[in-house]
């Protein structure tokens, strides 16, 4: 079924976003060895969202929706802070590696384990999201094709982490920082005015909820191309202004300066 | 290397956490054939179902406390469900996908609420949340302390008729003469500062004293037509008829004030009045009528905000917060601005209103 296919799909691709890039990042620094624990990771937030459904299911309880809201949006601006350090982190990291091969790397170690924790994090997210849904499928007995379209929408977003993992290995270096920093500046500011929609559902932030622009008629949230743009750059179709001076916000200040920062092409190319 | 092994215990950990979800996963679906087997118990959810227009039923009425609702998704797009406060979410629930339902349970305090059903232009639907009556609800306001209220309107009233009467002697006086149009404003203002009790209590004298052209058949020209407005229309346009119209309007001051000397008006109507002024003040371009209209319900707020405020302060702030945002407004000339916050003050004084029927 094409609904549960979109829903899992846009849950899904949140995650694989980072999961991909956090992948293809260690690949490119070197550092394959530690790929097994961004997967790790992966699969324990998986699973500990599965349990936590089953359990709630086993106990015929919901998922309390406020408290739900605001772990979504303490992760989603834990995420968005983490993604935008680690665009510049990345840069600095290409801008060192340029001189000094990998010497400079190591000094970054420590972080790869702030890497998997966001991994974890940025999984769980959008699994407890996941999880309510299939459960709902599940419990109405909507046959099988329902769930079975909701899993090949998981495998799809799963498949895309893959390629943008596989896609970071086979660009240019420094072609690879600087794209996936602008990409992750997109998704981190997505994440931040997702952020703050959560806090609103929380019942918690209540300004400036008026409708910025309504595009609902025209890309839909819950349609193809609205799915994997809300997926991947946060887009609403009907945002509130809030959100979106935020989202504007958040570009504003960060885009202009991770682009000015110097690209160094001279630092390659004098090996 | 350690590195190795952390990787090691980081698959064992996957491996026993998939061992638990597995476990759970057979008990759940043992659960669920358990439940299948048992006749299916009565179903004590409120049920919604959102169609790709609205939501029906379109209007809820529920006891306070814990509700649980099933949404069904009738509709061809992927469904939020909100139980909105004004602006503030108090329930949702996301993702319901076209065909299926969800269940929600809220545990929610009386009062009106609004439900969105579906895409933005669909109509909202409204949820009544009235006191479930067992000990939790808090208790409606006491009568007695309204009782003051109550008199000190009168009061308010008489003086506002006084000034209403002078103004309409004047503008007899004034004929058709220089000084007819300031005192048609004066006193058309003085009557709306009582719109809130005449609205609701003396619609036909209302009628006759307030009326719009657009409200009669044969419009500015209908016989029918009488009041502060169509003497407007005489003066603007040298009417002869402009000094009889005076007149008309000065006797059915005068019966309006008889009718209403003496009249107790209840909470009730006191508010629902002072709603009706508000929104009507929301919908007027001319802001000295305006500022007489929320003069009038603005009364009601400052005498029944307190009182109320005990049992229902949510409202009771609300409205007097409202009310200082029109007046700010209109003071800078801001249109949108007391527009907006007249609206929203009606919609305070409704809940208010809503909040004394729990008496």
């Amino acid at each position: 079924m094409l609904v549960a296919f979109l829903i899992l799909l846009r849950e899904g691709l949140e995650a694989a976003l980072i999961v991909g890039i956090a992948a293809g990042y260690l690949h490119r620094t070197g550092r394959s060895d530690r790929v097994p624990l961004v997967w790790i990771g992966t699969a324990c937030a998986a699973l500990i969202c599965l349990g936590l459904g089953l359990s709630l299911d086993l106990l015929s309880a919901e998922f309390p929706q406020r408290q739900q809201e605001l772990f979504e949006s303490a992760i989603g601006l834990l995420a968005a802070g983490m993604l935008a350090g680690m665009a510049f982190w990345m840069r600095r990291a290409a801008h060192s590696m340029g001189k000094n091969l990998r010497g400079k790397m190591e000094a970054a170690a420590g972080s790869s384990a702030a890497l998997i924790a966001l991994v974890f994090l940025a999984v769980a997210r959008e699994g407890v999201e996941a999880v309510v849904f299939l459960l709902a499928l599940m419990q109405q007995g909507a046959g099988w094709s329902v769930p079975l379209g909701g899993l090949l929408g998981l495998a799809v977003a799963s498949a895309v982490g893959v390629l943008i993992a596989w896609g970071g290995l086979r660009l240019n270096l420094g072609r690879f920082f600087r794209w996936t920093g602008v990409v992750l500046l997109f998704a981190a500011a997505g994440l931040a005015a997702g952020a703050l929609r959560a806090l609103h559902e929380a019942g918690l932030w209540n300004g400036l909820q008026q409708l910025a622009f309504d595009l609902s008629h025209i890309l839909p949230e819950d349609g193809p191309v609205g799915t994997v743009l809300a997926g991947l750059f946060g887009y609403a179709d009907r945002p509130s202004l809030g959100e979106v001076l935020l989202y504007l916000a958040f570009l504003g200040v960060f885009l202009p300066a991770f682009l000015a920062s110097p690209q160094r092409p001279a630092a390659v190319a004098g090996r | 290397m350690s590195l190795r092994r952390t990787i090691r215990l980081g698959y064992g950990v996957v491996g026993l956490l998939a061992l638990g979800v597995a476990v759970l996963g057979v008990l759940d679906w043992r659960q669920h054939q358990i439940r299948a087997a048992r006749p299916a118990a009565a179903e004590d959810a409120v049920t919604v179902t959102v169609t790709a227009s609205a939501c029906e039923p379109g209007e809820l009425e529920v006891p306070a406390g814990r509700v649980a609702f099933r949404i069904v998704n009738r509709s061809e797009r992927v469904l939020e469900w909100e139980i909105l406060d004004g602006v503030m979410v108090v329930e949702e629930r996301e993702n319901i996908a076209p065909g299926l339902s969800q269940r929600l349970t809220a545990r929610l305090a009386p009062g009106e609420y609004a439900i969105t059903c579906g895409l933005l232009s669909n109509p909202r639907g409204r949820l009544l949340v009235r006191p479930s009556g067992q000990g939790a609800a808090p208790a409606g306001p006491d009568l007695r302390e309204l009782i003051a209220p109550m008199a000190e309107y009168q009061v308010y009233l008489a003086l506002q008729g006084a000034q209403l009467e002078a103004a309409t002697a004047r503008l007899v006086e004034a004929g058709s003469g220089p000084e007819a149009a300031g005192a048609l404003a004066e006193a058309h203002a003085a009557y709306e500062r009582l719109r809130p009790a005449t609205k609701l209590l003396q619609a036909g004298l209302d009628a006759a004293l307030d009326a719009r052209a657009a409200d009669f058949a044969g419009g500015a020209t209908d016989p029918a037509f009488t009041g502060f407005r169509r003497l407007a229309l005489a003066l603007q346009n040298a009417d002869p008829a402009a000094p009889d119209l005076a007149r008309k309007i000065r006797a059915d001051v005068a019966l309006l004030l008889e009718r209403l000397s003496g009249a107790s008006i209840p909470p009730d109507r006191m508010l629902a009045g002072a709603a009706l002024a508000a929104s009507e003040a929301a919908n007027l371009g001319d802001p000295a009528l305006a500022a007489a209209l929320l003069e009038g319900s603005g009364k009601i707020v400052t005498l029944l905000a307190p009182p109320l405020g005990q049992t229902a302060p949510e409202p009771a702030q609300r409205a007097t917060a409202q009310l200082a945002a029109a007046r700010a407004a209109l003071a800078t000339g801001d249109a949108a601005g007391w527009r907006s916050a007249s609206a929203a003050l009606a919609e305070a004084l409704s809940s208010l209103r809503e909040r004394l029927g729990a008496a």
